[in-house]
């Protein structure tokens, strides 16, 4: 536990040192609440502040995981500091849950930044009406991402290409997870995968905990957790698997 | 022109001829397919008042842009990564030769994710672009590609005196993503960022490929085509000098290659 708080500890110093970091962080969520405010200003009867603060805010938080999982390997591989990584009395593993929480938790930065920028210059209404369930929500959605970036992780610590594979890996999820519109509007097949996407479930469970809706929180937040579980099990079945065959494959280090 | 072409073609086969081809299809066929329809649906959602032809078109035109942008960008962060930025620089040639030249099959290679991505858009959302001034299209396109990658030049001189160009990379393309009406009409935009708008690549580009899509005649479209590119001599222009200039103040200041 000590290991892993000092990882993300040292993660957040690290991380927030990057530029491409800062620029996640900081101008990708006025970026996308600006595309979603002068796209959606047309709509009538939605609730756009929720999905300005809280559909950047959760596009913003994707990157950040997306970037930084892949970008902290292949920086630890580069370096030469991966195979040291893998054979610390620390396990790997323990490691890399620690970058994962200081990279969540400095993603929330961007939700903070969305929020900032929604009702300061967009003059953006956002009203949280049940506080309470929304930290809850945050809680919960820093929880499951730790599970898909697991995830990520392993699949990342295989592949000396994860810095351009995951350029290709936002729109999908951003699509699937109602960010910007409502799932109904994709067909059902599209709303099935989106429903395996923890980024559809912390986005239902904040804009419910905002709008006051605790029969529709309940609901998004086991959803939540469920998926965040699911990905935490796969992420360490997968974890075993890729670390037993990098010392099988001796390539740990390739580059 | 036989040098330059091979240059730009090594170059780029450096980049994605060793990565699998996983990595190509992801970053330059999945990722821009997607941009497109998020969009578009986006867009559907929200009753703007404009068809699908409005995204599709606007996100296409502005994958050309994400390609042109980039091209020297991704030079640059793989020259200094492998320690040879210094090396290029000392080379006999000319380093418009050596950075622009690369940037060649980067732009035909986004003429190609524009391609794919249109095709990919037109058919989910039923397009009809029969009707389409295919050649004003491919013209609009190639004048995107072109004045972008001026527009990445000045940005790749600001990159040489920071650690990280991907910084600076993303927040051209955002900048333009955002103000060169590609999701919305820039007369939704106060005027005084319309009239940044208009001096930015990209948004007359953006207005010329919509027009040839929908059919418009080649006098409707020459202007707007014209002004794209007048705009990117303009860039390449200021490009050109502030390489030049950040190139000597980084070598001063020793921050070529940090990484």
């Amino acid at each position: 536990m000590r290991a892993a708080l000092r990882s993300a500890a040292m993660q957040l110093k690290n991380t927030l040192a990057r530029q491409v970091i800062q620029f996640i962080i900081l101008i990708q969520p006025i970026v996308f609440a600006t595309l979603s405010y002068f796209i959606l200003r047309h709509r009538p009867g939605v609730d756009m502040a929720s999905y300005i603060v809280i559909g950047s805010g959760l596009i913003s938080l994707w990157s950040a995981a997306l970037f930084s999982s892949a970008g902290d390997l292949d920086r630890e591989r580069r370096m030469g500091n991966f195979e040291y990584l893998l054979v610390t009395p620390t396990p790997f593993e323990t490691i890399i849950l620690g970058k994962i929480v200081g990279n969540t938790l400095l993603g929330f930065g961007s939700m903070a930044m969305s929020y900032l920028y929604a009702t300061l210059v967009l003059r953006a209404d956002f009203a949280v009406r049940a506080p309470m369930l929304f930290v809850l929500g945050f809680v919960g959605t820093l929880v499951s991402f730790l599970g898909i970036s697991l995830v990520l992780a392993s699949a990342f610590t295989l592949s000396r290409s994860a810095r351009l594979i995951v350029n290709g890996m936002e729109y999908p999820i951003y699509l699937v997870s109602g960010v910007m519109f409502p799932l109904t509007l994709l067909p059902q097949w599209a709303q099935v995968i989106g429903h395996l996407v923890p980024l559809t479930w912390a986005r239902a469970t904040l804009q419910a905990a905002a709008a006051g809706l605790p029969a529709s929180f309940w609901p998004a937040f086991w959803g939540l957790l469920g998926t965040g579980a699911l990905y935490y099990l796969v992420g360490r079945v997968m974890f075993d698997g890729v670390l037993r065959r990098l010392r099988v494959r001796g390539d740990a280090g390739v580059y | 022109m036989g040098a330059l072409l091979r240059v730009s073609w090594l170059s780029f086969w450096a980049l994605f001829g060793w990565a699998d081809p996983a990595v190509y299809v992801s970053s330059l066929i999945v990722g821009p397919a997607f941009q497109i329809v998020f969009f578009t649906l986006a867009g559907r959602f929200s009753h703007s008042g404009h068809g699908p032809l409005f995204y599709v078109i606007g996100n296409a035109v502005e994958i050309a842009a994400l390609g042109g942008v980039f091209a020297l960008g991704l030079i640059l962060i793989a020259e200094r990564r492998n320690g040879t930025l210094g090396l290029s620089l000392i080379a006999p040639r000319s380093r418009l030769f050596l950075f622009a030249g690369r940037g060649i099959v980067y732009l035909l290679n986004s003429v190609v994710t524009v391609a794919l991505g249109l095709g990919v858009g037109a058919w989910i959302f039923g397009l009809p672009l029969s009707g389409a001034n295919l050649g004003a299209l491919a013209v609009a396109i190639a004048a995107v590609a072109l004045s972008t990658a001026a527009f990445g030049l000045l940005f790749a001189g600001i990159g040489l005196l920071l650690t990280d160009v991907n910084m600076v990379m993303n927040l051209a393309i955002s900048v333009m993503l955002v103000l060169c009406g590609i999701n919305f009409s820039i007369n939704a935009l106060p005027s005084p960022v319309r009239a940044i708008s208009l001096m930015l690549p990209l948004t007359r580009g953006a207005m010329a490929a919509r027009l040839a899509a929908g059919g418009a005649p080649w006098a409707a479209i020459w202007p707007l085509v014209g002004g794209e590119v007048l705009i990117g001599a303009v860039y390449f222009a200021l490009g050109y000098v502030l390489f030049t200039h950040l190139e000597a103040t980084a070598l001063r200041k020793g921050t070529l290659d940090l990484v």
